[in-house]
């Protein structure tokens, strides 16, 4: 019920044209029931008195009422769209903007695709609730109730013998929506299904074919598209009875309208046109009837949408405060004051503290999972920290505001993500209005130039789709571009897991140096050289600073760092292959 | 931003190529598959027109034959065959909707079948040009858009047309003058409906747009988050995503005024119709030249009238969009395959002499060869790695070896056999490779071992998950063996999926092994392990490593240095760094990036 809440808030926020619609809505339900008794008049007063001009005038009167009814029935139609979709358009705003304040940790659970079919699916499902849902449930039942109200006022006897099958027809419309709402469920997530086998195959689809198992894919989505086929044809068994077995009540209701209708009329009980017109208005009814049965999966779906929608409005969001201030000529000293973090129900970080002084070159140095790429993403508020605080040149990043503090950070992050567009696009992310010099200057500070210029149409080159014609080292240089031209205080870069090749390797190495120069600058690599030429390594283990100083003397002092720094170093000295050098120089 | 957007737009609603009545007569072919079906439909669908044709004149029969007379055992009748008529007409309508469901649903899984099995199919050349997305939504929402309007649209427009007909030709039956009048709106019932469906047509393509904007807008957002926020772009984008939604608003807000009118239009139009049948028949019925009867009947008939028209004449531009979707999924089913067996292809026997590649040149794109007359022979069993800068045709040359592609010109040859002269299986199976992105299925970890090797029992699998150094691991998993991995194995580690994959590849037992530098994106610690695997993998088989790492390769037994699509040297370690050429200078390249001061003083 809260979701239905959740609705009316947008819903309320246009009430104007709420109550326009229903209003038109009343008006055209109480006109279209005029005509059945204009047909009773015509038979029984028009044509029985032979009287030509009270005929033509009641001809022309249907022709009114429905040019009324029209009108009516246009501004009911309109006015119920034009809400759906104001709502939609402000739900869909709301989305956007909360996803872009969202913290990270809601990225890392939620996959693109699921996150893009609530901005675009599930708002839809919203907007039919809206622009039909509501209105056409209301306008069926007052149709359903105007209609039986009339009826008794022409005859009480005939009405009661008329509706005797209609509690037999709203069992049937209750017991349809009872069964096939779990079935639609069902049809969904065989979808589901057969989509993400589909979408597997299409991932993996070198893997399939090297390993030729073309044909037991296919069997495999054969299956997938057997069970949705199966689920399908289910829910169009019940389907295909419930408009006929409706079809078929109604008839038996229009039936002993006429029979016993008929044998009033002869009995001389009841007019002819009382007749007639109370058989128009069973058929009045077979629209009403037919929605009601889908209304309930109609309205279950829309409430399913709306709690996806609030999943992510709820989501956690990162929150500037109100006395936000800015961040001004920085100078790029950073302290971690007893950091905690906690990640669900586990810390990931605990009790981390450090200073890192403007102009530093810090290396972080830790074994998978220990906690490094969480240290960094918590400098610009990707997340917040749950216990203890973060200054940057003393003020707490809490207190700052997030553009200012995130305008001051160059960040080239673990996966570089380009965006459609061209190569020029891409590196003036962050500052559109860079000259072509300074861009070109950073370019060549990030190595990336040479590579350009290469290229036939040069920056104007085309990327394609993520990025997919640039080599990762590529893509790993567009971003260090790209951060630079940010001239940034602080350059944050994680590279703990870039797969390149040894040229590459090479060049960012040169990159990086000539472009961290003057910079605080915070890396987490495996580099044996990046990793000496800091000025101070940060040593995590296990969600811990377990030491911090140079690599001589935490090579000397620290068993943890001196165990990743042999793992590594073994590594190096098995490439450069010299056995004779094989001894523990950092020992000294 | 823009042009992604802008590009995926114009996919989506670029002109059709294929004319509507190729499209049809494709489809056609697959509906009559199910000749039987369709034919029962349509009977059931005659069955249940008639009956509702005859609704109306039971009751004109009802009221001029009975009720106007007083002959009560008439009525009775009358109401006995009436229910009759709704009965069989219940039949009739169940085995139509349901039959149009079966029909419809089995045409969808049919297509779908053929879809999938054809891109199983097709080279690998298709799929680096076209975005997996895009692939999943011809499989999926293009199929189940065409079954939507398509397919019943396109029944249930026959069945319109039957209704339609029928009430036409009994109305006439009851009385011509009457029925010519209540014919007269017809013109202008079809000025409208057509004048509507161009409009709206106009109007719809504007709003599907609009709303491929809004979305291509969010999925780039959600997609680059990592580097809005660091750019704090969040105000900039902001601001142009409330202009593409609200450009959809608009859109829609303009499709709504016109789309709110039709109803009410063709309501007032028919309601001249009703209005002049009443006048001039209540005219009639005075004059005593018709019976109240067959007033009523014509005053239900035009009930029924009407709608069919509209939805005949809307049908056209309804299923447009059908049509589209038609067409993408008639694409891929008739884009060739650039990989195909010969009619007479072979078995290749199992490799046992040598692979050569012999004078190949291969481009991905004309004129830009990225081998150039290429030739190497690999002995059996001899272990080779190659090395290179990027982009100088490393991973071509596995490419070529699978078959994922065909060179230009020139030739390899397994044991003396064109690779192009046996079956695509044979040749395959006798190659495992293991891919630099470890790519494992949302399965468990059994299954995905067991994915080289289908018949292999959980003893075998277990078995060379030990061989490779897995079994560790995997028993400490909550689920052991049966815990699944998740999407794209996002539920593991770099390094515990790479070792799952040397299990796969080690269980596939393939007589050429490949590596594209697996080891590249894992910690020195899990390097280490897994160099130990790789060592395991090696043995007793021919190898091929594409090496980005010194490390990985000294002990293998010739390494090549490519550059630019060409040896430029071949030999041992020691020997290339003897000679001193690209080798030594990669080799430094890598050193000096590495080497470690303290360890050069010594």
């Amino acid at each position: 019920m809260s979701s239905l809440r959740f609705i009316f808030k947008y819903v309320t926020k246009h009430k104007k044209y709420l109550v326009l619609s229903i209003t038109s809505m009343l008006i055209y339900v109480s006109l279209n029931l005029l005509v059945p008794l204009i047909l009773r008049e015509i038979i029984d007063n028009a044509i029985l008195n032979k009287n030509y001009n009270y005929l033509l005038f009641l001809s022309l009167s249907i022709v009114l009422i429905s040019i009324g009814s029209s009108i009516f029935s246009y501004a009911r139609r309109f006015f119920l769209q034009l809400l759906g979709q104001k709502v939609i358009f402000d739900v869909r705003n709301d989305l956007y903007n909360h996803v872009l304040k969202l913290s990270f940790s809601f990225f890392d659970k939620e996959e693109t695709g699921q996150i893009m079919s609530r901005i675009t699916m599930d708002v839809e499902n919203l907007r039919m609730l809206i622009a039909m849902g509501f209105v056409m449930i209301l306008s069926a039942l007052l149709t359903i109730g105007s209609s039986v109200y009339v009826m008794f006022m022409l005859s009480v006897e005939l009405t009661l013998v008329s509706i005797l099958p209609f509690p037999l027809i709203s069992w049937i419309i209750y017991r349809f929506g009872k069964k096939i709402r779990p079935m639609f469920y069902d049809v969904r997530r065989k979808l589901g299904d057969l989509m993400s086998t589909v979408q597997q195959n299409l991932v993996g689809i070198r893997v399939v074919k090297a390993f030729t198992r073309e044909n037991e894919e296919i069997t495999k989505f054969q299956e997938a598209n057997t069970n949705y086929f199966n689920a399908v044809v289910e829910t169009a068994k019940i389907r295909a009875k419930y408009l006929p077995t409706l079809a078929l009540f109604i008839g038996m209701s229009a039936l002993t309208v006429f029979w016993y209708g008929g044998i009033l009329v002869i009995n001389g009980a009841l007019t002819l046109g009382t007749l007639v017109a109370f058989y128009s208005y069973i058929l009045l009814l077979v629209f009403p009837f037919r929605f009601l049965g889908f209304f309930s999966v109609f309205f279950q779906n829309a409430m399913a949408s709306a709690d996806r929608i609030k999943e992510i409005l709820s989501a956690e969001d990162v929150v500037e405060k109100d006395g936000a201030v800015e961040l001004k000529d920085v100078k790029g000293h950073i302290v971690f004051d007893h950091v905690y973090f906690k990640y669900g129900d586990e810390y990931i970080l605990e009790d981390v503290s450090f200073e890192i002084k403007p102009g530093e070159k810090v290396a972080i140095v830790g074994t998978v999972g220990s906690g490094k790429s969480t240290i960094i993403k918590l400098i610009p508020r990707f997340y917040d920290v749950t216990k203890g605080r973060i200054l940057i040149d003393g003020i707490d990043v809490r207190d700052l505001k997030l553009s200012s503090l995130r305008e001051k950070i160059g960040l080239v992050p673990q996966e570089t993500f380009l965006f459609g567009g061209t190569i020029l696009q891409n590196i003036t992310f962050g500052n559109p209005k860079a000259t072509m010099d300074r861009i070109v200057e950073c370019a060549k500070l990030a190595n990336i130039h040479d590579f350009i210029t290469r290229l036939p149409k040069g920056y104007y080159t085309e990327i394609g789709e993520r990025g997919i014609t640039l080599s990762g080292g590529q893509k790993q240089r567009l971003a260090i571009a790209r951060a630079l031209l940010k001239d940034p205080k602080i350059v944050i870069l994680d590279d703990s897991t870039s797969s390149v090749d040894l040229k590459t390797e090479h060049d960012i190495q040169v990159a990086l140096e000539r472009a961290l120069k003057g910079r605080t600058s915070i890396l987490i690599t495996q580099r044996i050289p990046t990793i000496k030429k800091a000025d101070k390594i940060i040593v995590i283990d296990n969600k811990r600073v377990v030491g911090i100083g140079t690599h001589e003397e935490l090579y000397k002092s620290n068993d943890v760092y001196r165990k990743i720094y042999d793992a590594q170093l073994q590594q190096y000295q098995k490439k450069i292959g010299n056995t004779n050098n094989r001894r523990k120089e950092g020992n000294r | 931003m823009g042009h992604f957007a802008r590009r995926l737009v114009d996919i989506q609603v670029s002109e059709r190529k294929m004319s509507d009545r190729y499209l049809l007569k494709r489809l056609f072919a697959y509906i009559l598959r199910y000749k039987l079906v369709l034919i029962v439909v349509l009977i059931a669908l005659l069955a249940s027109s008639a009956t509702t044709i005859a609704g109306p004149y039971l009751i004109m029969l009802a009221i001029d034959k009975y009720i106007a007379v007083g002959d009560l055992n008439g009525l009775l009748f009358i109401s006995l065959v009436y229910i009759g008529v709704t009965i069989i007409g219940y039949f009739a309508s169940y085995t139509q909707s349901y039959g149009l469901q079966w029909l419809g649903q089995k045409v969808i899984y049919d297509l779908r079948k053929d879809l999938f099995s054809h891109l199983q199919r097709l080279s690998i050349d298709y799929y680096d040009k076209q975005p997996t997305g895009q692939i999943i939504s011809k499989v999926i929402n293009d199929v189940n858009t065409l079954n939507q309007l398509m397919i019943s649209g396109l029944l249930t427009t026959i069945g319109d047309f039957v209704v339609l007909i029928g009430i036409v030709v009994v109305m006439l039956s009851i009385n011509v003058p009457l029925s010519l009048i209540a014919f007269s709106v017809i013109p202008l019932l079809l000025v409208a409906n057509l004048y509507f469906a161009k409009k709206l047509r106009k109007l719809s393509r504007v709003t599907r747009r609009t709303i491929a904007r809004v979305t291509s807008n969010v999925e780039e957002t959600v997609s680059g988050i990592e580097v809005v926020k660091a750019f704090s772009k969040e105000r900039a984008i902001r601001h142009s995503f409330n202009q593409v939604n609200r450009e959809n608003l608009e859109a829609n807000i303009k499709l709504a005024r016109t789309s709110s009118a039709l109803y009410p239009v063709i309501d007032v139009i028919s309601s001249i119709g009703t209005a002049l049948v009443l006048w001039f028949g209540g005219i009639n019925i005075i004059q005593g030249i018709i019976t109240v009867g067959i007033l009523v009947a014509f005053f239900s008939y035009l009930g029924r009238f009407y709608q069919p028209i509209m939805n005949i004449s809307l049908f056209y531009s309804n299923i447009q969009s059908a049509f589209a979707a038609s067409e993408r999924i008639f694409e891929i089913l008739e884009t060739k395959s650039c990989i195909k067996e010969k009619e007479d292809a072979i078995e290749l026997p199992p490799f046992h002499k040598e692979i050569k590649y012999d004078n190949v040149t291969f481009s991905y794109a004309e004129g830009q060869p990225v081998l150039k007359n290429f030739t190497l022979t690999i002995k059996y069993g001899e272990k080779i790695a190659i090395v290179g800068k990027t982009g100088a045709g490393k991973t071509t040359l596995v490419n070529l070896l699978l078959r994922f592609y065909d060179p230009q010109e020139g030739r390899i040859l397994i044991d003396g056999i064109d690779i192009r002269d046996v079956t695509l299986k044979s040749l395959r199976q006798q190659i495992g490779i293991v891919l630099q992105t470890p790519f494992l299925m949302n399965t468990t970890i059994m299954e995905n071992i067991r994915f080289g090797r289908p018949d292999a029992t959980d003893e075998e699998v277990i078995e060379k998950a030990k061989e490779v150094g897995a079994h560790e691991f995997i028993i400490k998993l909550p689920q052991g063996y049966n815990t699944k991995v998740g999407e794209e194995g996002k539920l593991l580690s770099v390094g515990q999926k790479q070792l799952i994959t040397f299990a796969r590849a080690l269980l596939a037992n393939p007589r050429i092994l490949i590596l594209d530098e697996a080891t590249a994106s894992v910690d020195s610690y899990t390097e280490s392990i897994l160099q130990k695997s790789i060592l395991k993998l090696m043995e007793n088989r021919t190898a091929i490593i594409i090496a980005h790492r010194i490390s990985t390769i000294k002990s293998v037994d010739r390494i090549i240095v490519l550059d630019d699509g060409k040896i430029v040297e071949e030999g041992k370690h020691d020997e290339l760094i003897a000679r001193g050429g690209i080798y030594k200078q990669l080799y430094e390249l890598q050193f000096e990036t590495t080497q470690l001061p303290t360890l050069q003083s010594k």
